[in-house]
């Protein structure tokens, strides 16, 4: 644990130990019998090493590189920086840091994955998205491939000899996946000829890999259409042959590559399956089975890039407290009349030192939540207690879209906020803050857009869910949390999240009412507001959990200092330091962040009808077309 | 071949250092690493390794905390070590520490070659190796920057001041110290941390060793360095600045 450029280790640490206290399960679930706190440093330090030695600045100059698209031979070069930084992920085992032994993952608590994750993601989203995106495909080969199928692929995707995507968007099928054209005709022998255009397909043709393998959502010839019609299948980019060396190509090419604002190291792909008639797929799972087999998925993906809105939201603003501390500009606001004064570093500007606070405090309650959700998944997939097991999965339910939509609508402001702190500087390429801005806005676009996730959220989680359970398992944890506060956490900030809390259960109230009367185009219209509300409340919740354990910890150390004593104190012991700061993040969310959820709940409660009554001949101004 | 590598675990140098009354460093806010010039040595010997066959064996000696750094060096691939654990040897010189290194090598038995770094980051003094190899009876060659060897022969390339290299034919046993940048040190990997930590690690004292623990010099104290900013800028034009520098340099600094 060191300081890096990337990630607060301390808080990571905090959030693992103090507040989820990762290293208990142990004495709970006996396959992590063998990892005490001392491994999961060890974990932890290596992933920081890497990620800071070989992978940030590979992913810095990456950017400037970009990938590129030969039109002849229709190959894809990714930056040429990334290929010894993504050699030393997997030469480590990195990849399987939480998966299952028998697959040859370390089999480590997806939290303590999630930590070194974090660590890589920090350092590129871009570069960490191929093996991010081969690993879900991987977990699709290891759960629904045949015993052949994972014999020959599982080894090859854990190393890193093979890559893998997922495939589901065309060019009219991207939030309506059901529209999908993608076609599969059954062979004699039991495979299935694909043909057709996948489009935003991430990772899908690289110079890293030596084969790539494809799931692809397709309609069997004469299956229905719509959601239900689709089966998904494992096509190569090269076919497989039985003892798992590479045969001839399949006729799976790629098109094109996007020129994105951002990411721009990840390559997105146009892929053609099947325009010289030679592309074979296998079946994966069932027939038309392919949007529950894909939707498995989700989860791991929706907390992965929920993920990597926190990364970037970090690494922005851990890049924005090195320039505030060293940039010298203006004099103390308490000396501006004063004509001898010298300039001070900008992080003594009180407005600079709340851009900062407001990025700490988005940080630190976005990591409690990404954490707690990865912990929740983890606890769903190893319980064998039943009533353990139902309360994990309603949490976690509920969870994912509040995290992926809410820290990656974040992530953007936090990145922003960050360039704002560098100032004219920060606008500029010579730093990556504008990088970090740039990548950020995918984040809320893909792997199901924020409207997407805040109507799952709305509908799917809340109102269509019996008894609305999930959100009573979330906000019954978030009144436990209020209890165990009373009495250690200042009064106002207990009866400001309970506050808030009883306020949402009359905003729920009120939209289960409209579901019943069958005003949905306004319950749509409410759903990001929802969110957006709801994430607030998430972050108020965690900044309160983290209080309640970091209050007693500060005055143990600090006890009653105060002024130049207490100064010199959190000078001289990181320890002071740190819990001092995260009372005051915490504070400074619930105490001033906060407050502005209570004019969203009260928009909500007002069922202001200007969306419903607008239509497309009330946006006037633009072109036709 | 059977590869001693003597590895030292040291601050890390971007730690808060405090004094404690003279005398030591207040630990409780300093992390803790291998010394970087160490990390080259294990490098160096899991190669040798690699190609020739053998084992690699980590000698430190360290208080407890020590030990999470040797096993760092076996996740790297060192298959086992000794730990020498011991107060007396830690208040002890460098001269205490080659003596115990040399006892624990001695009883290993049949050691074809001892890797040291080229110093230790924290006291830098460059001296421990050489001790020791004088005490083994060994040869030895400091600030190896490259390494060949056949069966028992060594070809060894010292570096020299002004980036010049002095080629020097060894035969082992030998005792050699490597510079920094001969390799590029493998990270441990995940599945290693995990077998570092089934690997025996000997836990010693001087007593076991037969090693004493007197030192040869005498500690005084310890305190930062003062540094002097006496820079001085001589104004006026050219020509009459350059007479004032000359006049200072021959008769304050007394340089020319």
């Amino acid at each position: 644990m060191a300081l890096n450029q990337l990630v607060d280790s301390r808080d990571q640490r905090f959030v693992l130990f103090e507040l989820l206290e990762v290293q208990k399960m142990k004495d709970k679930y006996p396959q992590y019998a063998d990892f005490d706190r001392d491994t999961f440093e060890e974990f932890l330090n290596l992933a920081e090493r890497i990620a800071v030695d070989k992978i940030y600045q590979a992913g810095v100059d990456g950017d400037k590189e970009g990938c590129k698209h030969d039109g002849k031979t229709k190959k894809v070069t990714i930056p040429s920086t990334y290929k010894a930084a993504i050699d030393a992920y997997y030469e480590a085992g990195f990849m399987g840091v939480f998966d299952d032994p028998e697959i040859g993952g370390m089999g480590m608590p997806f939290a303590i994955g999630m930590g070194c994750n974090e660590f890589f993601s920090a350092a590129s989203v871009p570069m960490m998205m191929y093996p991010g995106l081969s690993h879900g495909c991987m977990l699709l080969v290891q759960s629904f491939g045949t015993d052949k199928h994972k014999e020959i692929y599982l080894p090859k995707m854990m190393s890193g000899e093979w890559g893998g995507t997922m495939c589901l968007t065309e060019p009219d099928a991207g939030s309506d996946v059901g529209a999908l054209k993608t076609k599969a005709v059954k062979q004699a022998d039991g495979t299935y000829k694909i043909t057709g255009q996948k489009i935003f397909i991430s990772s899908g043709d690289n110079d890293y890999y030596k084969n790539m393998v494809h799931p692809v959502l397709a309609r069997i010839e004469g299956d229905p259409a719509g959601t239900k019609g689709i089966s998904i299948f494992l096509v190569p980019k090269f076919r497989v042959k039985p003892d798992g060396s590479l045969g001839e190509f399949n006729d799976v090419e790629c098109a094109g590559i996007e020129h994105k604002m951002g990411i721009k190291g990840s390559a997105t792909c146009t892929l053609s399956f099947g325009d010289n008639g030679n592309c074979i797929g296998e079946l994966l799972g069932e027939e038309r089975k392919g949007m529950k087999i894909m939707f498995q998925m989700m989860n791991e993906a929706r907390l992965g890039v929920g993920l990597q809105g926190l990364c970037l939201a970090s690494v922005g603003y851990m890049h924005a407290i090195t320039y505030a501390k060293n940039r010298l500009q203006g004099v103390h606001v308490t000396q501006m009349l004063n004509p001898e004064a010298k300039s001070v570093t900008i992080i003594n500007h009180p407005d600079v030192k709340r851009m900062l606070l407001w990025m700490k405090a988005h940080v630190e309650g976005m990591r409690v939540l990404s954490y707690l959700l990865s912990n929740t998944l983890n606890i769903e997939h190893v319980t064998k207690d039943k009533a353990e097991e139902e309360k994990a999965l309603a949490l976690a339910e509920i969870l994912i879209p509040i995290c992926k939509a809410g820290n990656t609508d974040k992530s953007v402001e936090v990145t922003s906020e960050a360039v704002q702190v560098y100032g004219g500087y920060g606008f500029c390429a010579d730093y990556p803050v504008e990088m970090f801005m740039r990548d950020s806005k995918i984040t809320a676009i893909y792997e199901g857009t924020n409207g997407i996730q805040s109507m799952d959220l709305t509908f799917r989680k809340i109102l269509m869910n019996k008894d609305q359970a999930n959100y009573k398992t979330m906000t019954s944890l978030m009144k436990d949390t209020c209890a165990k506060a009373k009495g250690v956490v200042e009064d106002k900030y207990v009866a400001a999240v309970e506050k808030g809390l009883a306020k949402l259960d009359e905003v729920i109230e009120m939209m289960k009412g409209q579901m019943a009367g069958g005003k949905f185009l306004h319950l749509f219209m409410e759903a990001t507001p929802l969110q957006q509300a709801m994430h607030m409340l998430a972050l108020a919740w965690a900044h309160l959990w983290a209080l309640t354990v970091a209050t007693p910890k500060a005055k143990a150390i600090i006890g009653d200092l105060k002024g130049p004593e207490r100064e010199e104190k959190l000078k001289n012991d990181p320890e002071a330091a740190y819990y001092s700061g995260r009372i005051l993040s915490a504070q400074f969310y619930i105490g001033s962040v906060f407050p502005l959820y209570f004019g969203r709940i009260q928009s909500l409660m007002d069922n202001e009808t200007a969306v419903v009554k607008s239509s497309e001949y009330t946006f006037t101004g633009a072109l036709a077309e | 071949m059977k590869i001693v590598v003597c590895l030292k675990q040291v601050p890390d140098m971007e730690s808060n250092f405090k004094i404690i009354d003279g005398k030591s460093i207040d630990e409780s806010q300093v992390a803790f690493k291998i010394n970087d010039f160490d990390n080259y040595a294990v490098e160096a010997a899991l190669q040798l390794k690699e190609k020739n066959g053998g084992e690699v064996i980590i000698v430190s000696a360290g208080p407890d905390r020590a030990a999470k750094d040797i096993r760092q060096a076996f996740a790297m691939g060192a298959d086992w070590g000794i730990q020498i654990n011991d107060p007396a040897v830690q208040a002890g010189d460098n001269f205490v520490v080659a003596q115990c290194l040399q006892k624990a090598i001695q009883g290993i038995g049949g050691v074809d070659l001892v890797l040291t770094g080229v110093q230790a980051e924290d006291d830098q003094a460059a001296v421990t190796g050489v001790m020791l190899a004088e005490l083994l009876g060994m040869p030895h060659c400091t600030n190896v920057v490259k390494l060949d060897i056949s069966g028992a022969n060594m070809t060894v390339n010292r570096e020299l001041e002004g980036g010049l290299n002095e080629v020097l034919e060894m035969s082992a046993p030998a005792v050699l110290s490597i510079q920094s940048g001969i390799n590029e040190p493998r990270y441990p990997t995940l599945p290693g941390i995990m077998k570092a930590k089934k690997k025996q690690l000997d836990a010693k004292k001087a007593s076991d060793l037969g090693a004493s623990t007197d030192s040869k010099t005498e500690f005084v104290k310890m305190f930062f360095p003062v540094s002097d900013k006496k820079a001085e800028i001589i104004k006026g034009d050219p020509a009459t600045a350059a007479k004032a520098l000359i006049d200072k340099l021959k008769n304050e600094a007394k340089v020319i």
